[in-house]
């Protein structure tokens, strides 16, 4: 369900004046019901694993004093997407040439996220219909943000026209496909690119480079438009869905990036992977490693996604030695003389640009050896 | 975008500025609908 469809747009146009026409009493349910049969009819295997994860997050609730029913319960909303990602390397039976089902990854995050929330006993009181309310909520099904069950059902229990919040939300959509279409795809994967192609020879430093950085751009402003039609969509219904980018290019290190680049991502990450490592080992490099190869695992069980991760990890790592050994006293040093501080600033959000970038090579090829060859072809080897 | 341009120019600027932004945006958008879209692997995940 792409967001250019003609059924998206007709889908956030009917959904949005449903929810908004229906009687009070029932407009809870609006949003869920419709977004049930438009998966029903499009997608059907995304429906079913939809309601078996709202079943098990509110079996997991009722159970939420046993700890190996819960981590059952954990394993078992993570399983379908584990069993597609070694799908799509090894064929398995049963699932064998399926399509994996509709934003099944984010579903993964959303049900563990309800799970490891129950146990902790962080979820405030709701009924089986806030649960199913929150799974079955349109706007982030297919490419997020990740949001979180609290906020989520804060909204649903205020829920009231707001002209101000509607107007913010056309805005946003607006602008999410201002990114999307014109800066992505005419701007950058049109003129931009083709530019390069008639300007440089192929395989050149010079044509690598420059098509590093379509690359990026484009990534980014096709995901933070995604981003931001949800986040607008959302709006048009009331709920305020939590940002997924924070002008993550103009971040002057990796660890800033990271938390300005798919948020709702990185802060799951956070919670649930970095915290709980570092509180058991107390070593925080594994920690941030541990997360993120995590983050890059969840793109695609695969060796390159596995280095991505652990290459922006390291990244992490090295400006956290770093800013202990030299960084610290350097920002210091600067603080009475302005112009050197911004000319350092600069230099620190272009090195952080470049370090991204560079590690998007990682995923941009289908095997490492050929994302080692174009760095090689950076330096004319 | 209203909001920024009722702090800076005023009631009457800001209100025709914005109406004026988005005809803008809006056309762009229409005329890049149907341009060939990049592959975007975040939706199909």
């Amino acid at each position: 369900m792409d967001i250019l469809s003609t059924i998206w747009l007709a889908a956030m146009a009917g959904v949005t004046a449903a929810h908004w026409l229906a009687p009070e009493k029932l407009r809870s349910w609006v949003l869920p019901g419709l977004t049930a049969a438009l998966l029903g009819w499009l997608s059907p295997l995304t429906l079913a694993f939809l309601l078996l994860a709202i079943l098990l997050a509110w079996g997991s609730q009722r159970l939420a004093h046993s700890g190996p029913a819960i981590a059952l319960a954990a394993m078992l909303q993570l399983a379908p997407v584990i069993a597609w990602r070694l799908n799509a390397q090894v064929p398995l039976p049963l699932i064998e040439g399926i399509a994996i089902p509709l934003g099944l990854s984010y579903l993964a995050l959303r049900g563990m996220h309800y799970v490891l929330e129950a146990y902790k006993g962080t979820l405030p009181r709701h009924e089986l219909a806030d649960t199913a309310g929150y799974f079955l909520f349109l706007p982030t099904i297919t490419a997020g943000p990740i949001h979180r069950f609290a906020p989520y059902l804060a909204d649903q229990r205020r829920l009231r026209w707001n002209a101000a919040l509607f107007s913010e939300g056309l805005e946003r959509i607006l602008f999410g496909y201002v990114k999307v279409t014109f800066l992505a795809n005419v701007l950058i994967d049109t003129h931009f690119v083709g530019w390069i192609d008639a300007h440089h020879t192929a395989q050149s430093a010079t044509h690598t480079y420059l098509t590093i950085v379509a690359k990026g751009l484009n990534g980014y402003l096709q995901f933070a438009g995604y981003s931001d039609v949800a986040i607008g969509f959302a709006r048009l219904l009331g709920y305020r869905v939590m940002e997924n980018f924070d002008r993550p290019l103009t971040k002057p290190n990796v660890q800033r990036f990271w938390g300005a680049w798919h948020m709702s991502l990185t802060s799951w990450c956070r919670d649930y992977v970095y915290t709980p490592v570092f509180s058991l080992t107390r070593a925080r490099s594994l920690g941030i490693l541990a997360s993120m190869a995590v983050l890059g695992l969840w793109h695609e069980f695969t060796l390159r996604y596995l280095a991505w991760g652990l290459y922006n990890g390291a990244g992490i790592v090295a400006w956290h030695q770093w800013r202990k050994l030299a960084g610290e006293r350097l920002e210091r040093q600067l603080l009475d003389k302005p112009a050197l501080a911004r000319a350092w600033q600069v230099l620190a959000v272009l090195l952080t640009v470049h370090f991204i970038f560079l590690g998007f090579v990682l995923v941009q090829h289908p095997s490492l050896s050929e994302a080692v060859a174009t760095w090689a072809r950076l330096l004319g080897l | 975008m209203y909001q920024i341009l009722l702090d800076r120019f005023g009631q009457r600027a800001a209100y025709w500025g914005t109406m004026a932004a988005y005809a803008l945006l809006l056309g762009l958008v229409a005329l890049s609908f149907s341009a060939p879209a990049a592959e975007f692997r975040y939706g199909h995940l």
